[in-house]
This record gives C-alpha cells, structure tokens and sequence, in this order.
C-alpha cells in the first residue's frame, strides 16, 4: 500500500535498475520488467480508485475490471516474470526477446496508457517511470 | 475448507490428478474420481460461488468452466500440451495452467489466454490462467501439484505421476 507518488517513485527507481541490467541477465530483465508495470499500475489504482491490490491474482482481476486494454501486455509481463524466476534457464527467452517483446512492446503500452490518463487528469508534469538512457 | 483437507480425505483412496473426459458438452469423471471432482470443484470455486449447493456448483464448474477450457485447449492443441486446474486456493480465483509445447514463453498464446481469461471474467468465473514452458514434471511442480488438480486436457495422454500408482 502507498500513495500515487510513493508508487512513481519505486516505478523510477525499478526502471533505473531495469536499464542498467546486461544483456547477460534476461530472466532478471524479465522480472524487474514486470515490477516497473506493477509499480505504474499500483500507483494508477491509487490515484482513481484509491485501490490498493491484495495479492497479484487480485490485482490481475482488477487490471480485467478496469483496464482492459491493457490487461493482455501486464498479463505477458506477469507470466514471463514468473517464468523467468521458476524455470530452468535453457526456457529463458532471449535479451534481445525480452527488450522487444516485453520492454517496448507491452511495458511501452502499459507505460502510455498510464501517462495518457494522468495527462487527461493534468496531474503529470512529465512521463512517468521513464529515464533517460 | 482449507485444500489440506481434500487431500486427506483422498490420500488413501486415490492419488494423482482428476481425469477429466468430455461427452456432448458434458464433463465425464470415472467412478473412482467422482467424490474428489465433487469435492475439488467445491473448493475451486468456494471463493466465487460459496451461496450455490455443491453439487449443482460442481455441476456448473464443469458445464460453464471445464468444458469452455477443455474445446479452448483443443482449439490451441498446435500450442497446448496440457491443462490443469489445481483445488489449492490462490486469492480468490481459480488458478489455470496450461503447459505449453514450447520451452520458451509463447506470446502468440498469452494473447489468446488473456481473451480467454476476459470471457471467465466476464460470465463471473475469477481465474487466473497462465501458461508454463514444457518441461519435466518436477518442473511443473515449481508452480502447482498436478496430482492436487483437475486435468482438464492432456494430449489424450495420462501424466506420468498418474502412472505410477
């Protein structure tokens, strides 16, 4: 449980960590991956709905019920994390995979999606959990 | 009822996952399996559906929720190797893997998972359905006990665990 604004800052600090990881270490791309969009969506939950996910099953029913156009990427997000941390690493999907197909591509969604509602709200005054390189 | 309590009262009788078979529409459970599917849908769905009767609750967890997940799993057999269904609680949803024919994770298939999942969410069934890489069955017990869950789909095979008792 935090504030909207304690959430932004672990979802800064987790793509910090995020971009400083090598391409020698996918699974852990995977995972921290996973925790920058935690981080974003916690801290939307918390700003709308004054929501504060239980358990990642509740949180996954929640992202269902209110954002469901997004609910497909943090769903590839979550199950590649786990993935990443219970299998073997022959299983381990590429760096160069996990850049693309869950960085970009589904972190990059959940990640626009999320500053669009805050810029329709007028509470964000740059993008959120974003650093550059 | 805590899931400890299942697995008592089966231990003796019974060991292995539920087989699950399919007949116009209908879930079919052997003989044998069919107090432990009555009692393991109960406990499956006793989050969502506490105030239905049990049996008509195991009754509708088939109609409404195996058998959809069993056609999906035949409609994804290019991708799909099994399915189980554990009795275990996990929040307050029901808990779906699905082992995967690739080692890798298959992007093309969380799509259609996530789908899949929306539609159980929508007609009132809370799951969370997750793919898991092919691997070894001591690797699929990294994430549940297949002998503590319903095999909803298997190839048309039996599991290995099975097998053995």
């Amino acid at each position: 449980m935090g504030t909207p604004l304690q959430h932004e800052e672990k979802a800064k600090h987790h793509q910090q960590f995020l971009q400083s990881i090598p391409d020698d270490y996918p699974d852990w791309l995977s995972i921290v991956a996973f925790y920058v969009a935690v981080e974003l969506l916690e801290m939307m939950l918390a700003d709308e709905h004054d929501y504060h996910s239980k358990c990642h099953e509740d949180r996954n029913q929640t992202i269902y019920g209110q954002y469901r156009s997004i609910s497909a990427s943090f769903k590839a997000l979550y199950n590649a994390s786990l993935d990443a941390r219970y299998q073997p690493k022959d299983h381990a999907l590429s760096a160069e995979e996990v850049r693309r197909e869950l960085i970009d591509k589904r972190l990059g969604q959940i990640r626009s999606f999320v500053e669009s509602r805050r810029k329709k709200k007028g509470a964000s005054k740059e993008p959120v959990g974003k650093q550059k390189p | 009822m805590p899931s400890t309590r299942l697995s008592d009262k089966t231990k003796a009788s019974a060991r292995g996952p539920i087989q699950l078979s399919y007949n116009a529409g209908r879930v079919v459970v052997t003989p044998e399996d069919q107090d432990r599917f009555v009692l393991a849908s109960q406990l499956a769905v006793a989050a969502c559906q506490s105030a239905v009767a049990n049996e008509k609750i195991a009754k509708m967890f088939g109609d409404e929720f195996l058998c959809p997940l069993h056609k999906w799993c035949l409609e994804h057999k290019t991708h799909v190797s099994q399915c189980y269904v554990p009795w275990e609680r996990y929040g307050n949803c029901i808990k779906v893997f699905v082992v995967i024919r690739s080692k890798k994770f298959d992007f093309v298939l969380n799509d259609a998972i996530s789908e899949l999942e929306g539609q159980f969410i929508d007609a009132g069934w809370l799951c969370d359905i997750l793919q898991i890489t092919s691997g070894t069955p001591e690797e699929l017990q990294a994430f549940f006990d297949p002998d503590n869950s319903l095999q909803v789909y298997a190839d048309g095979h039996t599991t290995p665990a099975r097998r053995k008792s």
